[in-house]
């Protein structure tokens, strides 16, 4: 497990099924009006992650980390501001179904479907199924390690396995975004390494943009390409940090000079 | 694990056996006149004299039947309502009130009322049966909307889904546990509120039946009439549940 590895590098931007899209966060701002006073969660975030980023955020708890990913899922609407996604036929406010995956930080799957009925189900609503999509969702539970278990219940799978079913069911629609918020939270340290170094092959696999919201900044620097921070609240954009680790890497990378140095400087701006 | 579940059936059957026995010994030791008690021999010849004589099977079929179309008609509607009320949380503020009101009253007592509206037949006592049912299907279909997880809400807005697969493959599975604790109330409640409409008028059915034995001084058949009343009532419950463990195996 320590040796695991990331595969060959030189992945294409694009999925078998379309390209991975742009992010542009532009002057977005959230203002919640809750009772009493109003709270400011996020004050002029301005942001573009590239097609195939893959980029964490981290930042104080409270910090509007989550509300800048639902916003961008288009789950909450910001009180100011827009998020323009750019793919291959132009700039669109919305992106169409399935083009959005969205990993919450415990797994969120039907207890009355088994594992194969999870993961297909969005293939399902989408109107998606197929044998190649079948052939891909194989492919997919083999690399997250769920083979054999395509019959069982969520109910008879442990924390690390159902929040592995919940990423295959978000990777199984090869959506051109992946928002992810604090997937691996609730994990011990052991399953959260051996999730991120999964997370990085599926990527590497099945390409596209990843917005990844941690409190780890280990984490944040092992993943991403790039690593913004974000003050306390309102949230705003201290820093863009570019990781320029060389991949694929491994756990050991964590050893090296370069990586603490990053983590140092992170971890200096959180204080 | 054969051998427990024989034991268990064993200890059953006995004790029925010993419950029928202390009956027996008690009506003949004590000496205890027909018409207060019978003894369970009595009770088991007069029930296939009504099969044989007084058509058990006709009254069974137009109280099953009661109860029947009554349930089904009243899971519908109540279904449909928990689902609107499910949804909108301020059309539920605003009926509220009247619902804890008929939540409350004891809907039996509109039974009178029932038979005046619709008559002797079997209409009063369905009416009587929709309402029983309807209500706690209603109320455990809202709790059952509201127990869907705000989350899956939102992969499913990420899908785009629509309303109708909404429903289909999140609502209804997930408010099906506890639409079926409410169908197990309601076919209790069922059975009781058909009884009490036949009691109240009616020319055929268990409830009738009852009443008959009651206004001739025959207990006896006022016993058979429970009996079979209660393993009705028995089976009912034992579908449901039936029906819950099928349903819900994926629970814990």
């Amino acid at each position: 497990m320590g040796v695991a590895s990331v595969p060959s590098q030189g992945r294409p931007v694009g999925s078998s099924r379309g390209q991975a899209a742009r992010i542009r966060i532009l002057g977005v701002s959230h203002t919640y009006a809750g009772r009493g006073m109003p709270v400011k969660a996020l004050e002029n975030i301005n942001l573009t992650v590239e097609p195939g980023q893959f980029l964490s955020i981290i930042g104080p708890s409270g910090c509007g980390k989550s509300t800048l990913l639902r916003i961008v899922a288009g789950l909450v609407r910001s009180s100011d501001g827009e998020v323009v996604f750019e793919v291959d036929s132009g700039p669109v406010r919305e992106l169409p179904g399935g083009d959005i995956g969205f990993v919450f930080q415990d797994s969120v799957l039907l207890p009355w479907k088994t594992v194969w009925d999870n993961v297909i189900f969005p293939l399902q609503v989408l109107g998606r199924t197929g044998p190649q999509a079948e052939a891909t969702i194989r492919e997919l539970l083999e690399l997250a390690g769920l083979r054999g278990f395509e019959r069982a219940l969520p109910k008879e799978l442990s924390g690390g396995m159902r929040q592995r079913v919940s990423i295959v069911r978000a990777l199984a629609m090869e959506p051109r975004v992946l928002l992810m918020d604090e997937p691996f939270g609730a994990l011990d340290a052991l399953t959260r390494d051996r999730l991120n170094i999964e997370l990085l092959r599926l990527w590497d696999q099945h390409p596209m943009t990843i917005l990844f919201v941690t409190h780890s900044i280990e984490e944040a620097v092992f993943l991403s390409d790039r690593v913004v921070v974000m003050s306390p609240r309102p949230g705003r954009i201290v820093e863009d940090l570019a990781i320029e680790l060389d991949r694929p890497r491994a756990i050991e990378v964590r050893d090296e000079p370069a990586f603490r140095k990053y983590v140092a400087h992170l971890r200096g701006l959180l204080g | 694990m054969g051998n427990a579940k024989a034991a268990k059936v064993a200890l059953h059957v006995g004790l029925f056996v010993a419950f029928v026995a202390v009956w027996h010994l008690y009506t003949v030791i004590a000496r205890v006149p027909a018409y207060l008690l019978p003894s369970p021999l009595t009770v088991w010849q007069k029930f296939l004299w009504t099969i044989d004589r007084a058509q058990l099977a006709r009254h069974v079929w137009v109280t099953l039947e009661e109860i029947l179309v009554g349930v089904a008609i009243g899971t519908v509607l109540g279904l449909v309502f928990g689902y609107v009320l499910g949804k909108s949380p301020a059309a539920e503020r605003i009926l509220s009130p009247y619902i804890l009101v008929a939540q409350t009253s004891p809907k039996i007592s509109f039974a009178p009322l029932f038979i005046l509206w619709f008559g002797l037949g079997m209409t009063s006592k369905v009416v009587l049966v929709t309402l029983v049912v309807f209500f706690p299907i209603m109320v455990n279909g809202i709790v059952g909307m509201r127990s869907v997880d705000p989350r899956l809400y939102e992969l499913m807005h990420l899908l785009k889904a629509s309303r109708w697969q909404i429903f289909r493959a999140l609502e209804l599975p997930t408010a099906m546990a506890s639409f079926l604790a409410g169908l197990r109330i309601a076919a209790t409640q069922s059975m009781v509120a058909a009884i009490i409409g036949e009691l109240m008028g009616a020319r055929e059915g268990l409830g009738y039946l009852l009443m008959l034995g009651h206004e001739t001084f025959d207990i006896t058949l006022v016993l058979v009439a429970v009996a079979v009343m209660s393993t009705l009532g028995l089976v009912l419950y034992l579908l449901v549940q039936q029906v819950e463990r099928s349903v819900l195996r994926w629970r814990d």
